[in-house]
């Protein structure tokens, strides 16, 4: 059975200003996705660690092999930068999970979304974010800045449900949700043998086998 | 506005003492009427026959690589091709046509169809670009798949912002089209307009949001870099009796903790409670909700 988990912050003493929609917005995508719940966590339960490898980055208190790791999908949604995914403490490693922290899909992860500003600006995409792809099949996100929104992720979700390929989900769902100067982006890798172009959701169609060991990278965005 | 904290960099927008409401008509029997209208039109337009799938928020008509979807609380459509839609082949670099050729085919498409409204104008042109990088390559390339040419609208010489008020017509070549999506709710200008919240006062209620409560002074700095006046429409799959107005805000927040980020929040620009966001349907929150 498919499994999904969220992690989602709206409070960030301090750190950063607060969200307001992001609970309502993973718990969406959440509630929507057909497959088995596996984790939740909000506001001081979201940690950086979560989706961190362990043994990456300084510090390397990563567990992702517990939490992000651990499901099909991963949704986060907070503040971001192509610096990483911000969360609102910093006592779980550093308080941010950077792109040379991630390694995914070595476990369990095909699919990354991180609903959160410009996590997947372009520039130097591929050599900043390659190192997450341990079997990862993709990672959707923005390569602008985005709407603080409470119901992209359901859209995402019903979009999969409805058996569109992840790719083409994430983007109807982006262009549902922003206006035209937002520009919504992926990352996927492929190696021999695999096609994760036409990756559906488990259940819904075709899904590509991992790719791993020497991948390529493929990056496109596109305006909403 | 604690200038500790805020730093204004934009300048205020010139606007009257009031503004305009748009409204929509959102009664089930005329978005029947509507939704039923353009599946016909639309059908014969992209050459899609059949019956149309429902999905609770869409009619859907589907034929091989083509479809269109009619979002049935707006009235909106979106027609792509999977054949040619966001495809990441370098093939589909190679009869891209230029910035001004896609957009006169644009405007002559939308025309001789009927969807090139009086108050759009195209604001900008854009593509779908790919970065590819094979396995131990540090110097990726780069390409562009699809041109696309985004309109907007405008209300009262007023920009309406949202997800809900947006043309794009993409090609791969300067024959094919590759997608259009047409989100915009038709509205009538209201006899009566409404008192508008001084940018001053907005300006204000932004800096006092809930968002910003907990950054410190000396630790945050929240720069604003642009304030605008307009309208906003809701995604296209909202029903929506009036168009929001608004005071678009832009920004950068910097703090010791994190790397600094933009931001983008919208300010309701009219005083309205309770009865006002039952009648004219806003459905950002409650009337203790002014910046979204």
């Amino acid at each position: 059975m498919a499994t999904k988990g969220i992690e989602w912050v709206n409070e960030y003493h301090g750190r950063a200003s607060d969200l307001s929609n992001n609970d309502n917005n993973a718990q969406g995508f959440y509630n929507r996705l057909s497959g088995t719940k596996r984790f939740e966590y909000g506001n001081d339960l979201a940690w950086d660690q979560d989706f961190e490898q362990s043994g990456s980055g300084s510090p390397s208190t990563g567990t992702d092999s517990s939490f992000a790791d651990n499901v099909d999908i991963v949704f986060f949604s907070g503040h971001g930068s192509s610096s990483g995914m911000f969360f609102g403490r910093s006592d779980k490693d550093n308080g941010w999970a950077g792109p040379s922290e991630l390694g995914l899909g070595n476990k369990e992860c095909e699919w990354l979304v991180v609903d959160a500003c410009e996590f997947l600006t372009q520039s130097n995409v591929t050599n900043r974010l390659r190192g997450a792809f341990k079997g990862l099949h993709y990672i959707l996100g923005f390569h602008t800045t985005c709407l603080d929104v409470k119901d992209r992720g359901e859209k995402f979700a019903a979009k999969l449900n409805n058996s569109q390929t992840v790719r083409n989900a994430w983007i109807n769902a982006c262009a549902e949700t922003e206006d035209s100067s937002t520009e919504c982006a992926y990352l996927r890798a492929d190696s021999s043998g695999t096609d994760t172009f036409s990756d559906h959701w488990h259940g819904k169609g075709f899904v590509s086998a991992d790719p791993t060991g020497s991948v390529s990278l493929i990056y496109l965005k596109t305006s909403c | 506005m604690n200038t500790k904290l805020f730093k204004m960099e934009a300048k205020l927008p010139k606007v009257g003492k009031q503004i305009s409401i748009f409204t929509s008509a959102t009664d089930a029997e005329t978005r029947e009427r509507k939704t039923a209208e353009s599946l016909r039109s639309l059908s014969k337009l992209f050459g899609i026959d059949g019956q149309a799938a429902d999905d609770g928020e869409k009619k859907i008509l589907t034929s091989k690589s083509k479809s269109v979807s009619i979002y049935q609380a707006s009235n909106s459509f979106w027609f792509q091709d999977d054949d040619y839609f966001a495809r990441e082949e370098k093939k589909f670099s190679q009869k891209l046509p230029d910035a001004k050729t896609a957009q006169e085919k644009a405007q002559k498409f939308l025309k001789e169809n009927g969807l090139l409204l009086d108050n759009a104008a195209v604001h900008s042109v854009t593509h779908t670009t790919i970065v590819a990088a094979k396995p131990d390559d540090k110097r990726a390339e780069e390409y562009n798949t699809e041109v696309h040419v985004n309109f907007r609208y405008s209300l009262d010489g007023l920009p309406v912002f949202g997800p809900g008020a947006k043309t794009r017509v993409s090609f791969v070549t300067d024959r094919i089209n590759s997608g259009v999506y047409h989100f915009w709710r038709e509205v009538k200008q209201e006899k009566t307009s409404r008192d508008l919240i001084d940018p001053e006062l907005a300006l204000e209620i932004h800096a006092k949001n809930f968002r910003f409560a907990s950054l410190k002074e000396g630790a945050a700095k929240v720069t604003i870099k642009k304030m605008e006046l307009g309208y906003f429409a809701l995604s296209p799959t909202e029903l929506q009796r009036a168009l929001i107005p608004v005071y678009k805000i832009s920004g950068i927040v910097s703090t010791e903790a994190l790397p600094e980020y933009a931001f983008s929040h919208h300010v309701v620009a009219v005083k309205y409670n309770e009865d006002d966001v039952k009648a004219m349907g806003f459905h950002i929150g409650n009337a203790k909700s002014l910046v979204f």
